[in-house]
């Protein structure tokens, strides 16, 4: 069974910045649930790699935008708890916004062709 | 902004310093990961091996992950330089006698570096405690006269209170006359120095009491109630500090006098010793004298005014005051010298000549070690070339070579803070006592925030000045040249040896300076040794004591206590003789005197001439030894009603009776108007310098003290000649004085030898100071020489080794090395003395009767330090005759 991946599903790492902070929008997450949340909430198109993600993970708590915790799993299992900062949230509503305005313009440009 | 980079630091301190933690953390969450995975693919109806071996699949090489991770949390820089630190340490540790070597080196250049800037900064740097010091001047009289010159005299009551009253220029003036006193009533009495001061001083000044007032204008009028005013120091270890004792009446000379305030820890105005200060309670009369230089006036100008400006004005008014008293006052004028000038002026010439040599000190340490790192350097050079080849990054082995000699340079550094706090301990101890100041603000000097980035920032300068030129070698030289001279041993390429030759050409030219500074110095030191003293300083016991207080009215009540305290004393066993003087010779002390001769009006010149005056009792001259050259000296039967009488210096005979007949002649203290008595000149003795070792006695008239009571001159000092040890007389003498007056207080108890040398204190002081410099230096250049041959013999090798093969002796091998390095040190030797030449001015003022382009010194420092650097080469010079020529040749 090969890695279920298309080109579509490669993230730049600002969009993927986004996406995990916008999963955390809901609450504290252990980064398993994070790829799950990203990978059914956009229908199984989007996959996100461990290897993009826990790095992302620790970039974002790096910079502020996350802190983590560690707490108990729904089965009992120690995991680290990532949850927004307020300046994660804050980051969250630049980034976001712009991503609209950014989609809308190529949407604009692509329809227009 | 500033707090999320903060809060980034702070976590990756966090990480850094528990790094398993993190690690664990890591494995931990990547774990949970997979097994979440594992767990729903099995759920979807996997076998447990088929999800364990899926879930792994897609999760790819964990260990990559980590690295992902890892790579955020590090401290790229900061981890190799951590790198660089730690193998660096280990290389220093392989080598310990070239660690210890280099380390001790740094020491003792940075140590020394240190303890002069802490004396050049408390001295010379940092700014005086007052408020705009900049704005305050010393005024001194300025005097031209025939026979009599002086730059710095004190100023006469009449010529303060002129200038005080008709200057434009500034916003204050305070005069001050240096006093002592008796401290009594509780405890053993004590003698104070102290000043009597314009009530003013200390608005001039902008300094408040800690506690209590300072004197009130009308507190200055004689008649007033008497006050005064206590040092911090006095008030702590006299009054136990309290402050009830502001408002309490203490007694001062037998006297009542009411303390009206405390003065600030760091107070001492104008003299370091002062702990006491009273109003200058002069009479009208007294301000208007003319006679006697016995101020000392300090002001503060206006806003705005420069001291160009306000010397300028006070010339102008000088000149008016000579018109007016043209008898006292021409050739006299008003001299400003700034307050920082007055304090520091003196040390200045010698400190920078110090601070120059400790510089000099440090740049040949840095020669030395950059020869030691460019030893090790050639040893180490195939390691370099192998990690060259191995793909580092040529700046990453310059770093490495920058990383270890700053890591050397540090341990030096805190080394060497240690060698200078020893440093300051013992400056603060060579100087002279606070009655005899030489560097005034000596005690201020100490371990302090400037001294610690001083040394930091030396420290790094070194560290990169020592390992710049070896690592610019590593570091510009490509990888195969560098493998190649590995094989190159027989040669030694031209570059290496121009660097080689410069090192000890630098070395030996810095040394030569260094020490030709401290050869003047010792040259003048042992011609100060030479200045004929005109008395005999073996055998004297001097101690000062005066009677005063309510026992002592009158005149004639001292001079009945001068009268029994010196019969006394001549009685105890032991003592030969016995007199008072009111100041002893090379004491910083001046009396100086309008005189007028019978028979001589003022011809040609407008003014009187002038003298220096010592009241004396008899038994001084004995009691000395000072010698008598015509006539009698001073007796008992001088007394205030006999014929009054007068003995002089042979320079004052000289200057003044250059055909003869001088006893016999009459004098007359003072300016012509004057209404004191005519003395007989009665007889004439050797010269001696009252004032310093290196000041030529001026012309001196000596006067008996039973007859100057109209001069008011007190008898600070006795002179007590002794059969035996003068100190083992101290006690017996002391008793003596307490059984006529227990209330006295003894004070300078002092061999004559004691108080000559510590008239010679400054010149010993700058002497021991470059002396030791000097040492270092040459300690430090044959280390270097000896350094830097015996790199160049193991560069050699093969060529000595293929010499000596080829039919060389040993001798001629020997010859081969000596002489390139005897040319070099010839070479450096003169260099150095041109370098001497040129900065021979800076020395000038700190000399004495010896030329600064003393031919000697010259001659026996390149001599000495030719010798030292011969000697130093020629341990290695000599091993390299002995060297096996087969194994020579094999060698690598």
């Amino acid at each position: 069974m090969g890695k279920p991946r298309d080109k579509s599903g490669d993230l730049l790492q600002g969009t993927l910045d986004m996406l995990v902070l916008q999963a955390l929008t809901r609450g504290p997450q252990h980064g398993y649930s994070v790829a799950e949340w990203i990978h059914q909430r956009s229908q199984d198109v989007l996959r996100v790699e461990e290897g993009a993600l826990y790095p992302a993970l620790h970039r974002l708590e790096l910079r502020g935008f996350l802190s983590s915790e560690w707490g108990a799993s729904e089965n009992n299992r120690r995991a680290k708890y990532y949850s927004l900062t307020p300046a994660g949230r804050k980051h969250l509503l630049t980034e976001t916004e712009q991503w609209q305005r950014m989609s809308w313009a190529i949407k604009r440009i692509l329809q227009s062709a | 902004m500033l707090s999320a980079w903060w809060n980034q630091v702070r976590m990756r301190i966090a990480v850094l310093l528990n790094r398993r933690q993190f690690e664990r953390d890591l494995q931990e969450e990547l774990d949970f990961h997979l097994a979440m995975r594992e767990q729903s693919q099995r759920r979807s109806g996997m076998t447990p091996d088929d999800a364990y071996r899926s879930a792994r699949f897609q999760f790819g090489n964990p260990e990559v992950i980590k690295d992902a991770c890892r790579e955020l949390w590090s401290w790229r820089f900061l981890e190799t330089l951590w790198q660089d630190v730690w193998f660096g340490g280990r290389m220093l540790r392989k080598n310990l006698s070239f660690t210890a070597l280099a380390v001790l080196t740094l020491a003792l250049g940075i140590g020394a570096n240190t303890a002069v800037f802490s004396l050049v900064d408390a001295v010379l740097l940092k700014p005086l405690p007052y408020a705009r010091a900049d704005q305050l001047v010393v005024l001194h009289e300025r005097i031209r006269r025939e026979g009599y010159e002086h730059d710095q005299e004190m100023v006469t009551p009449g010529d303060f209170t002129a200038w005080k009253k008709r200057n434009a220029s500034f916003s204050g003036m305070a005069a001050i006359a240096s006093r002592s006193f008796d401290l009594t009533g509780t405890g053993e009495p004590v003698q104070i120095e102290g000043e009597a001061v314009s009530a003013n001083l200390f608005s001039v000044l902008q300094v408040e009491p800690v506690i209590g007032r300072v004197f009130d204008p009308e507190e200055e009028h004689s008649g007033a109630g008497r006050v005064a005013l206590l040092g911090y120091g006095l008030w702590t270890s006299r009054f136990a500090a309290d402050p009830q004792v502001v408002g309490h009446t203490i007694l001062i000379d037998g006297m009542g006098y009411v303390v009206v305030g405390v003065m600030p820890k760091w107070f001492s105005f104008p003299d370091p010793d002062d702990q006491l200060w009273v109003p200058l309670a002069l009479s009208e009369q007294d301000l208007a004298t003319r006679a006697a230089h016995s101020l000392r006036v300090v002001a503060r100008l206006k806003e705005g005014i420069s001291s160009v400006h306000a010397q300028t004005q006070m010339d102008a008014l000088s000149r008016v005051v000579a018109e007016e008293y043209p008898t006292t006052n021409s050739g006299l004028s008003a001299s400003l010298i700034s307050l920082r000038e007055q304090i520091v002026g003196n040390v200045r010439p010698a400190l920078l000549v110090l601070w120059l040599s400790a510089a000099f000190v440090l740049l040949i340490v840095c020669v030395n070690l950059a020869s030691f790192v460019l030893t090790r350097a050639s040893i180490r050079r195939r390691e370099f070339a192998v990690r060259l080849a191995l793909g580092a990054a040529r700046s990453r082995v310059v770093r490495q070579l920058i990383t270890e000699s700053l890591l050397l340079s540090l341990l030096g550094g805190a080394a060497g803070l240690l060698f200078a706090f020893w440093g300051m301990h013992a400056l603060r101890g060579i100087n002279p006592p606070p009655s005899f100041p030489y560097i005034s603000r000596i005690e201020e000097i100490g371990i302090n925030g400037t001294l610690l980035v001083f040394v930091l920032a030396l420290s790094l300068v070194t560290g990169i000045l020592f390992s710049l030129i070896p690592a610019l070698r590593t570091g510009g030289r490509d990888i195969q040249e560098a493998l190649k001279e590995e094989d190159s041993r027989g040669n030694s390429g031209g570059t290496r040896r121009w660097i080689r030759s410069t090192l000890v050409l630098m070395q030996t030219a810095l040394g030569v300076v260094v020490m030709i500074g401290a050869g003047l110095l010792l040259r003048s030191f042992v011609r100060l040794g030479t200045v004929p003293l005109g008395f005999h300083p073996q055998n004297v016991l001097t101690l000062r004591v005066l009677p005063r207080g309510v026992r002592y009215p009158d005149f004639y009540a001292r001079l009945n206590f001068y009268q029994q305290v010196l019969a006394k004393v001549q009685n105890v066993a032991g003592v030969e003789s016995a007199g008072a003087v009111s100041f002893l010779p090379l004491t910083r002390s001046r009396q100086f005197n309008t005189f007028s001769v019978e028979g001589r009006p003022l011809a040609n010149t407008s003014w009187s001439p002038s003298a220096d005056i010592r009241v004396v009792t008899p038994g001084y001259f004995e009691a000395m030894q000072i010698p008598l050259t015509a006539g009698r000296k001073f007796s008992w039967e001088d007394m205030p009603e006999s014929a009054p009488v007068a003995i002089v210096s042979k320079k004052f005979m000289q200057n003044f009776f250059p055909d003869g007949g001088v006893t016999g002649s009459h004098i007359r203290i003072g300016s012509p108007p004057s209404s004191s008595a005519w003395r007989t000149i009665i007889g004439v003795v050797d010269d001696v310098p009252y004032f310093d070792i290196t000041s030529p006695p001026q012309p001196t008239i000596y006067l008996p003290y039973a007859q100057s009571a109209a001069l008011r001159t007190d008898l600070h000092d006795l002179a007590v000649r002794t059969l035996q040890t003068p100190a083992s007389l101290t006690g017996a003498v002391r008793n003596v004085i307490r059984n006529v007056d227990g209330d006295l207080a003894i004070s300078r108890v002092r061999t004559m030898q004691e108080v000559c040398s510590i008239s010679m204190a400054p010149q010993r002081f700058n002497l021991l100071l470059l002396t030791l410099m000097a040492a270092l230096v040459l300690f430090l250049a044959a280390i270097g020489l000896y350094g830097v041959t015996a790199y160049s013999v193991a560069q050699r090798t093969r060529e000595i080794g293929v010499r000596l093969i080829l039919g060389a002796a040993p001798a001629d091998v020997l010859r081969l090395i000596l002489f390139h390095s005897a040319a070099l040190i010839l070479f450096g030797v003169a260099a150095g003395i041109a370098l001497s030449f040129s900065l021979a001015s800076l020395m000038k003022n700190l000399l004495f009767n010896v030329s600064a382009l003393d031919p000697v010194t010259y001659g026996v420092v390149a001599v000495l330090l030719s010798l030292v650097g011969l000697v130093a080469c020629y341990g290695p010079a000599r091993a390299a005759t002995r060297i096996d020529p087969i194994t020579a040749l094999r060698y690598e």
